[in-house]
């Protein structure tokens, strides 16, 4: 597929404080493209840039292999949905949608069949000769996003456009965008801190932090082999264990390397290589196993249950792990008949080798 | 009137038990609220009953008739003369509340768009200037700049513009331009706050949609800012009405509007006129601000 939009080296500086730093990377016209991170590390930025409010001090951006430089935004193919929607509070829904249509001076019969599709496909025909106020927050953010589509961009560029909505319209609107950016075929490029909505979403996620992109790959990749330990803390729910590296480089076969903890040495999957004998795993809290289940496992050790918190489906664990002391958390499933490990119990744990990440100690 | 308002207040402020609040709330307001009701009675609203008592004499060969008549109302209404008065003082009116949108919307904008903010301190405490100036200086510094030998008549001919002197003072025109340089302040700080209360999106929304500055500036800021602009109008046009000194200097004796046929009707003593005078100047204004409110309302909806 050819690449629609295409970073090179791009950096932006605000003042004395570089939001943007040195990023590149490439989406594939036609996906669902997620920049995720926490607030502050540029994500907005890196968005603007690509729609033309904001210009890279450094670096090149292209959108269909055409260099952005200089290119005002009303001159690219690109429509933004922005964070509280930006709706024309003077115009109704359907002269917000038909806004951009008027501004290219396109036939009126032909406005009205495109606002009337564009007001179809988010569910929205019943309400063109509404006010924005008169809708509700759901509502605004379907007409924002109509509003853009109606352009028909090659780049369809979100901004938190969920960010105002209570949790479950958030789920429900989440499966919506999928299903109409499936529909229409245009490149999303969605901006969130929320790690559910990148996951859930995307096809491809860039987990920024910083300025900078700590890594670029699908849903699946990020959460089970995080590149950096901040992409294994943002994302899901991890240990950060300290470990001594015992032979960093990995096994040929395996692929493993070596590492332990509290004189119990194990094999560990490999973010980055440490540069010294001292190193950090990650393992994510539901990837470990207890009692009958982490007997068969190949990784196996001990530890004293010290408190178990409730939560519904799941029941977390807190526990001491023997000999290290080393504190873990664990997440197991609750079935709905089993009581909970009772505390102070010592408990047997476990987990696949493949689970646990190594990186280095910076 | 006002002394028995006054003294009431601190009695009932005192009678007032702590836990009993919410009585308390309700007359706190209006508490604060006396002294300025007492002044509007005993300076506004008492005058204007012995003005409406008096707007219904007649004044005939220099004394006062006591007697109820509509004579003076039919006067104002039909003859001709003072039909010119009313007319003149609208137009004037309506002029300076023109020229002074003309120039101060742009001005509201530039302040709008300024980033630095000392470029923004030195433009706002520019457009204050003429309200900082006393009235009569202001009046004769705009009778010098506009005489027919004065810098902009010289500045005119200069330019090969005209031949012959343009007569800017002493006229409509002297009057209109003084009276606009003044309510500026007026004018730009009510359209300049309904710019900053539009949400930067939206101007960066319409872009995004493709349109230019001015479609931009159509579409979006000029309508959002209308609040801002009919308020604007609704300041100027009352203030212009009543404007008396700046006719009075700049007019030359040659703009006769109603605060001057009032003011001319008070030395002669001849109540009547006055009276109805004053009475049709405080209609007009309620009906323009009447107008301009349904006008906001309207915009807002
Ligand atoms: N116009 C601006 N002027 C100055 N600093 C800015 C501007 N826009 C963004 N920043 C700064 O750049 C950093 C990144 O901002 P942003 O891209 O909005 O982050 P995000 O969207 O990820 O929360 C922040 O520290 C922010 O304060
Ligand atoms: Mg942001």
């Amino acid at each position: 597929m050819t690449p629609d939009v295409e970073f090179k080296n791009v950096s932006k500086v605000f003042g004395s404080h570089t939001a943007v730093d040195n990023i590149s990377f490439t989406v594939p016209a036609g996906s669902f493209f997620s920049l995720l991170g926490p607030s502050g590390c540029g994500k907005s930025t890196t968005l603007r840039m690509t729609s033309g409010f904001e210009f890279p001090d450094r670096g090149e951006i292209f959108i269909s292999s055409e260099n952005m430089a200089g290119v005002a935004p009303y001159r690219r193919p690109t429509n933004m949905v922005f964070q509280r929607w930006a709706l024309f509070p003077h115009m109704t829904v359907f002269d917000n949608v038909a806004f951009g249509l008027t501004v290219d001076r396109l036939p009126r019969a032909a406005i009205r069949t495109r606002v009337g599709q564009a007001l179809e496909l988010v569910g929205l025909s019943p309400f063109a000769d509404r006010k924005p106020r008169q809708l509700s927050g759901g509502q605004m953010q379907r007409v924002a996003l109509a509003r853009a589509l109606v352009k028909r961009p090659k780049v369809l560029l979100l901004d938190e456009p969920l960010g105002a909505l209570d949790l479950k319209l958030r789920m429900q609107m989440q499966l919506e965008l999928k299903r109409i950016q499936r529909e229409v075929g245009t490149t999303f490029i969605y901006v969130t801190h929320d790690q559910g909505e990148a996951l859930t979403m995307s096809d491809q996620i860039a987990v920024m932090n910083n300025g900078r992109i700590d890594q670029l790959a699908s849903p699946q990749e990020i959460y089970d082999h995080p590149a950096t330990r901040f992409v294994a803390n943002f994302i899901g729910n991890a240990n950060l264990l300290p470990v001594e590296v015992e032979s960093a480089a990995a096994d040929a076969a395996t692929g493993l390397a070596t590492v332990s903890m509290g004189g119990l040495a194990f094999p560990t999957s490999v973010a980055q290589k440490p540069a010294d004998r001292r190193g950090w795993i990650a393992i994510r809290y539901e990837r470990i196993r207890l009692g009958e289940a982490a007997r068969a496992m190949p990784i196996q050790m001990q530890g004293r249950i010290r408190d178990a918190i409730f939560a519904g489906s799941t029941v977390h664990y807190l526990m001491i792990l023997e000999p290290s002391g080393i504190e873990i958390t664990v997440e197991a499933g609750h079935d709905g008949i089993s009581r909970p490990l009772p505390q102070g119990s010592l408990v047997d744990v476990g987990w696949e080798p493949g689970v646990t990440r190594l990186f280095g100690d910076v | 009137m006002s002394e028995a308002l006054t003294a009431a207040a601190p009695v009932v402020a005192v009678a007032v038990p702590v836990h009993r609040r919410g009585w308390r709330q309700k007359v706190a307001p209006w508490l604060m609220l006396a002294p300025s009701l007492a002044l509007m009675l005993y300076a506004f609203v008492l005058p204007m009953l012995t003005f409406f008592e008096y707007s219904f004499y007649t004044f005939r060969r220099g004394k006062l008739i006591e007697e109820f008549s509509l004579t003076t109302y039919r006067r104002f209404l039909f003859d001709a003369y003072y039909q010119t008065i009313v007319l003149d003082t609208l137009w004037m009116a309506a002029l300076t509340t023109v020229l002074a949108l003309a120039i101060g919307y742009p001005l509201a904008y530039a302040l709008w768009r300024l980033e630095r903010p000392w470029m923004k301190r030195w433009l706002s405490l520019i457009i204050f200037s003429p309200i900082i100036v006393s009235v009569v200086v202001r009046s004769y510094g705009w009778i010098v700049l506009l005489a027919d030998q004065g810098p902009v008549n010289w500045a005119l001919k200069g330019l090969g513009l005209t031949n012959g002197p343009v007569s800017l003072v002493f006229n409509l025109t002297g009057v209109v331009l003084s009276l606009a340089h003044v309510f500026l302040p007026f004018v730009v700080f009510p359209i300049y706050s309904s710019m900053t209360r539009i949400d930067p999106a939206l101007r960066e929304a319409a872009m995004d949609l493709g349109a230019g500055w001015a479609r931009t500036f159509r579409s979006v800021t000029l309508p959002l800012t209308l609040p801002g602009v009919v308020a604007a109008v609704q300041i100027a046009f009352t203030l212009a009405l009543g404007a008396f000194v700046t006719p009075a200097m700049l007019g030359g004796g040659r703009v006769l509007v109603l605060p001057l046929q009032v003011y001319n009707a008070t030395s002669d003593i001849n109540w009547p006129v006055a009276a109805v005078g004053g009475l049709v100047l405080l209609v007009i204004a309620i009906l323009v601000v009447a107008l301009c409110n349904r006008l906001l309302k309207y915009s807002e909806a």
